[in-house]
């Protein structure tokens, strides 16, 4: 009893030095590594303000001087920005929504519930993002266009929602920790497995849905080569294709890194909405999976 | 292997599970196919025929297109459909691949210089060869109609050339006397002393003499300039001769011995026009797409002469040369009126056309030489800075450019063993033969 | 008894029916989309295939030009390499950043938004900036170093250094998704189960292994199962920043079958390439779910 006391008051005081050390070298290594992470997004803040010969100065200048403005209205002058907004929404947020449901459905299917041929079927699904896309890019093409959907937005959403292998299995690998202990009791009482899924699991699965959405949304938002295929209109151009004509062609054209930079700058606010959104499901609360016991 | 997943999945699955499958399949196919039936009808009751042109459109240049099409369109009683692609021409190839793999390739496609050869080895556009026999010699660059794997299939658009843009108040403050033009111009020893002595500081103040793009086709012009060539009289690559080896041993003392090039490794960072843009190289080779960034630059004077050569190699055929890129307008095999695209991709290259072309600074020199030659002062208005402007206009100063079905992967083999001469990775010699004993069996399939 | 039994066994039916339906969607859409291009890719193997036309068979000519190039193997190497520097790499920084951001710390959002930005960063910006950090010349690499008297070296045009160099930019670019995913598992984890282990007397280290690793094991897995599979799919970092080089230094499988498929037309042999590819991805994977029972934790 006495010597544990000792022990005990023998640890407290370094205890504190210990913390105080372990604060200041986790927030030295927080920013350190911060700096790497942000370097490149400065400098496509501050080359969208630029003048072309200022741009790669040396020292670089992080404070454009003269500040450009100018390359914003310039976008707006070479691409139609509105609509390239509103086609990249429109198919961003239809392969979200469609994602989010049918993933979630699978990722349950698999973790959950018991039913043949369940571990080939999921293997054949993993089988699918094993192959480059270099090599299915053609065929693919070949099957589009034999549904007639080339020209449509349908080649960019379809397979993003019913084809999408990384939604199921992390959907699945999070459904894994949601404690069976939980829905053997809602089946007992008789729910049937949708029941369980609306009542128990979706309740459960803000901090996935969160997740897997800003992934979607993001994949969506930026792909390139899928629009740069299926579309051939340029009314129907997204904010990606936009954004490539503004870069050199690979041989007669320099690319215009200001008005690049500025169209990038444009295009990030909605994903920095989105994940700002979606922070709040990141937070630590007092959470009820762990009503295991 | 998936089939087998599929089919064993079937197999195991009981009677009730198939029918569900089969009731799932319905749902999910029938809305696609609902829409595949809708989107496949196609008007009818429209007189005029419908062409669909395809082209990389940089955004500066997709006004000035659209305006060239309707213009097109007018003349020829047709509606142009036009589906600009964005990126680069690789980009744009896998795109124009997928299409002609579906059978669903534009009427007209504009293809740059490292598709063409491929385009046309395998006949995804027709040959233009009796068509372009027909035009008017004096109407036109002849020369520039080349022929692509052995077939004429491209009209250019336009013409682009290089040549060497230089930092004038470097060369004030350096005391050296600027490079002239083709009349008399400098020569490899000149070229490399100025260089030399440009070159300045280390590190993050580094200014290099000169810089190029390590793309072998960019750099023919230095070749040629040695009298020195990729491909012999045969079209069997000669990349180990005596005189490619030396201008290749001229680019490495330049990076290695000199210091006054950007190596490749510095071009990869920042390419050779941004480095001379930003007062870091007072050379750069570059081409006529440049000029609208040269009017804007304003922290320094810039000048444009011809590059050098190596009057030593005269008799092997060295001159100042200058290589030339091409785009143009190809028809595609499956086009349904390959006469009426002909009449449209003429009038893309007719007096009004080449009025828009140069109102915007879009695609080089013109390729309508009686309307090019009537113009030619005001081709690149307003004037760059420059007292050579004729340097733009040597056009005449190239070599013919033998286009066979082996250059990507030939270029690709220079570019690899020129990467590792520089580094010091392989000597010249031996870079060189390697790469000759590497492309030879190309060539001999 | 065999009341219960009666109960359980209409559960399992249940179970059957509905689990199949829940999964048709991406199933079918899978043989939809999928199957065919798999197959075809399969068939090319055997065959020459120009784009236009009907692919022509001919043998196992393709696959002896594969086997017998040098740049197979030198390809493969570099695709090994990288698989080896990056998925650990990848795992260790998301794993610690997004312990270090799930404590409650000052500042915690505005990190993790700082963390996140590489995500939305231009990946065409992002590969410029991380080429000029690289520059030997004017890096800012080589001028940190250079404080410390340090010699300036060559990082990206270096045979030897051009794999790490690009693995960094690589795994730069990807912790910022795994540290999402990796917050969202610990989200997961009951903060009950720590409070008690701290009651016990458990230091940080037993918590780590404890608590942490077991109850996080199915998100590890997964970011392991698919940091291999896109490791081994690397393409976009070194086709922008060093198309390969210098020399074949950072040549991958990917980048490689796609300079024969699309810039050298010869399709059949960039499906050997792919189907090599695919096996090699395939086998890795299945061992890792062979082993998943030693460590995987599913019995919450």
């Amino acid at each position: 009893m006495y010597s544990s006391t000792i022990s005990r008051n023998h640890r407290r005081i370094p205890a504190v030095i210990k913390k105080a050390v372990r604060t200041f070298f986790m927030y030295a290594f927080l920013i350190l590594f911060a700096y790497v992470m942000i370097l490149p997004f400065l400098w496509m803040l501050s080359t969208s303000l630029k003048e072309m010969q200022d741009i790669f100065k040396i020292p670089i200048q992080w404070i454009p001087d003269p500040i450009v403005w100018a390359n914003y209205p310039g976008v707006f002058k070479t691409v139609r920005m509105d609509l390239g907004y509103l086609n990249s929404l429109e198919i961003a947020v239809a392969s979200t929504a469609g994602t989010l449901i049918t993933c979630a459905m699978a990722g349950y299917g698999f973790s959950k519930l018991r039913f043949r041929g369940q571990a080939p079927l999921f293997g054949a699904l993993l089988i699918t993002m094993m192959i480059p896309g270099q090599v299915t890019l053609i065929p693919m093409y070949l099957i589009f266009k034999q549904f007639g959907w080339i020209n449509t937005y349908l080649p960019l959403i379809i397979p993003a929602v019913f084809c999408n292998a990384f939604g199921v299995f992390m959907f699945r690998q999070f459904y894994f920790s949601i404690p069976d202990s939980l829905l053997d009791a809602a089946k007992i009482d008789g729910c049937s497995p949708p029941g369980v899924f609306f009542r128990i699991i979706i309740p459960q699965s803000k901090g996935i849905f969160a997740t897997m959405g800003l992934f979607s949304f993001m994949g969506s938002w930026n792909a390139f080569l899928g629009p740069l295929i299926y579309i051939n209109k340029k009314s129907m151009q997204t904010l990606p294709l936009m954004m490539a004509s503004f870069r050199a062609t690979g041989g007669q054209s320099s690319t215009r890194w200001a008005e690049l930079m500025a169209i990038s700058c444009i295009a990030v606010v909605p994903v920095l909405i989105l994940y700002a959104a979606t922070q709040k499901y990141y937070v630590r609360s007092i959470v009820i999976t762990g009503m295991k016991n | 292997m998936f089939l087998l997943v599929c089919i064993i999945t079937f197999i195991l699955c009981e009677e009730e599970y198939m029918k569900i499958f089969k009731i799932c399949a319905v749902i999910a196919l029938a809305p696609s196919l609902t829409l595949a039936a809708c989107r496949g009808r196609t008007e009818s009751g429209n007189e005029k025929i419908t062409l669909r042109y395809e082209t990389l459109s940089e955004g500066r240049q997709t006004a000035a297109i659209e305006e060239m099409l309707a213009h097109a369109a007018e003349v020829n009683n047709v509606n142009i459909e036009f589906e600009p692609v964005t990126g680069s021409w690789w980009d744009m190839i896998q795109k124009v691949v997928a299409q002609v793999a579906a059978g669903d390739a534009p009427d007209i496609i504009r293809l740059a210089e490292s598709n063409l050869t491929l385009v046309a080895a395998n006949d995804y556009v027709i040959d233009l060869g009796p068509r372009i026999a027909k035009l008017d010699p004096n109407e036109y660059y002849m020369y520039t109609f080349r022929p692509y794997a052995g077939k004429q299939i491209m009209v250019p658009v336009g013409i682009y050339s290089q040549a060497l843009f230089y930092n004038r108040d470097m060369f004030a403050k350096a005391g050296i006397e600027e490079p002239r033009g083709y009349d008399n111009p400098w020569t490899f020893n000149e070229f490399r002393a100025a260089a030399k002595a440009l070159t300045s500081g280390s590190g993050a103040s580094k200014v290099y003499g000169f810089a190029i793009p390590f793309d072998p086709a960019k750099w023919s012009g230095f070749m040629w300039g040695n009298g020195a060539d990729y491909h012999d009289a045969n079209g069997m690559p000669s990349l180990n001769s005596p005189e490619f080896k030396e201008i290749c041993q001229f680019f490495v003392d330049l990076v290695r011995a000199d210091g006054s090039m950007a190596s490749p490794a510095n071009a990869q960072a920042i390419s050779p026009w941004d480095l001379f843009a930003s007062g870091k190289s007072a050379m750069v080779i570059t081409g006529q797409w440049d000029i609208i960034n040269v009017k804007a630059i304003t922290d320094f004077k810039t000048g444009v002469a011809a590059s050098p050569y190596n009057p030593g190699n005269r008799d092997k055929g060295a001159f100042a040369a200058e290589p030339i890129f091409l785009d143009g307008y190809c028809i595609t095999s499956g086009a349904a009126y390959p006469d009426k695209a002909w009449d449209v991709i003429m009038s893309l290259v007719d007096d009004t056309s080449c009025e828009i072309m140069v109102k915007n600074g879009i695609f080089g020199w013109p390729v309508n030489r009686r309307w090019a030659e009537a113009h030619q002062d005001t081709l690149f208005t307003p004037p760059i800075d420059a007292d050579q402007i004729e340097a733009l206009m040597g056009l005449e100063w190239t070599r013919n450019w033998p286009a066979l079905e082996t250059w990507n992967e030939t270029e690709m083999a220079i570019t690899k063993y020129f990467q590792l001469m520089t580094l010091g990775e392989m000597s010249v010699n031996d870079a060189c033969e390697a790469l000759q004993r590497e492309t030879l069996p190309l060539y001999q399939r | 008894m065999a009341h219960v039994r009666a109960k359980k066994s209409k559960l399992g039916r249940e179970d059957r029916i509905w689990g199949t339906i829940f999964v048709v969607p991406q199933v079918l859409g899978a043989a939809t989309f999928m199957l065919f291009p798999i197959l075809f890719s399969l068939v090319l193997c055997f065959a020459e295939w120009k784009f236009a036309g009907n692919p022509r068979l001919i043998g196992f000519a393709n696959f002896r030009a594969i086997f017998s190039s040098p740049t197979f193997y030198v390809s493969l190497r570099n695709t090994l390499l990288f698989v080896v520097i990056v998925v650990p790499m990848t795992v260790l920084f998301s794993l610690s950043f997004a312990m270090l951001l799930d404590h409650k710390i000052i500042g915690r959002t505005f990190f993790r938004t700082l963390y996140f930005l590489p995500n939305v960063t231009s990946s065409v910006a992002a590969s410029l900036v991380w080429v000029w950090i690289f520059d030997p010349d004017f890096g800012m690499l080589n001028g940190l170093l250079s404080r410390f008297g340090i010699p300036p070296m060559q990082w990206l045009y270096n045979m030897r250094m051009v794999i790490p160099s690009i693995s960094v930019v690589i795994v730069w670019m990807t912790i910022g998704n795994n540290i999402i995913i990796f917050l969202a598992g610990l989200n997961n984890i009951s903060q009950t189960l720590y409070e008690a282990a701290e009651i016990d007397g458990a230091n940080w280290w037993q918590r780590f292994f404890r608590i942490t690793v077991p109850m996080l094991s199915p998100t590890i897995f997964f970011v392991m199962i698919m940091g291999f599979i896109g490791a081994f799919q690397i393409f976009n970092e070194p086709y922008m920043m060093t198309n390969g080089g210098p020399g074949e230094a950072s040549y991958t499988l990917v980048l490689w079958l796609y300079f024969i498929g699309f810039r050298y037309f010869r399709m059949g042999e960039a499906a050997v390439v792919s189907w090599v590819l695919f096996l090699l991805i395939a086998a890795v994977t299945f061992i890792q779910f062979k082993f998943q029972n030693r460590w995987v934790n599913y019995d919450v």
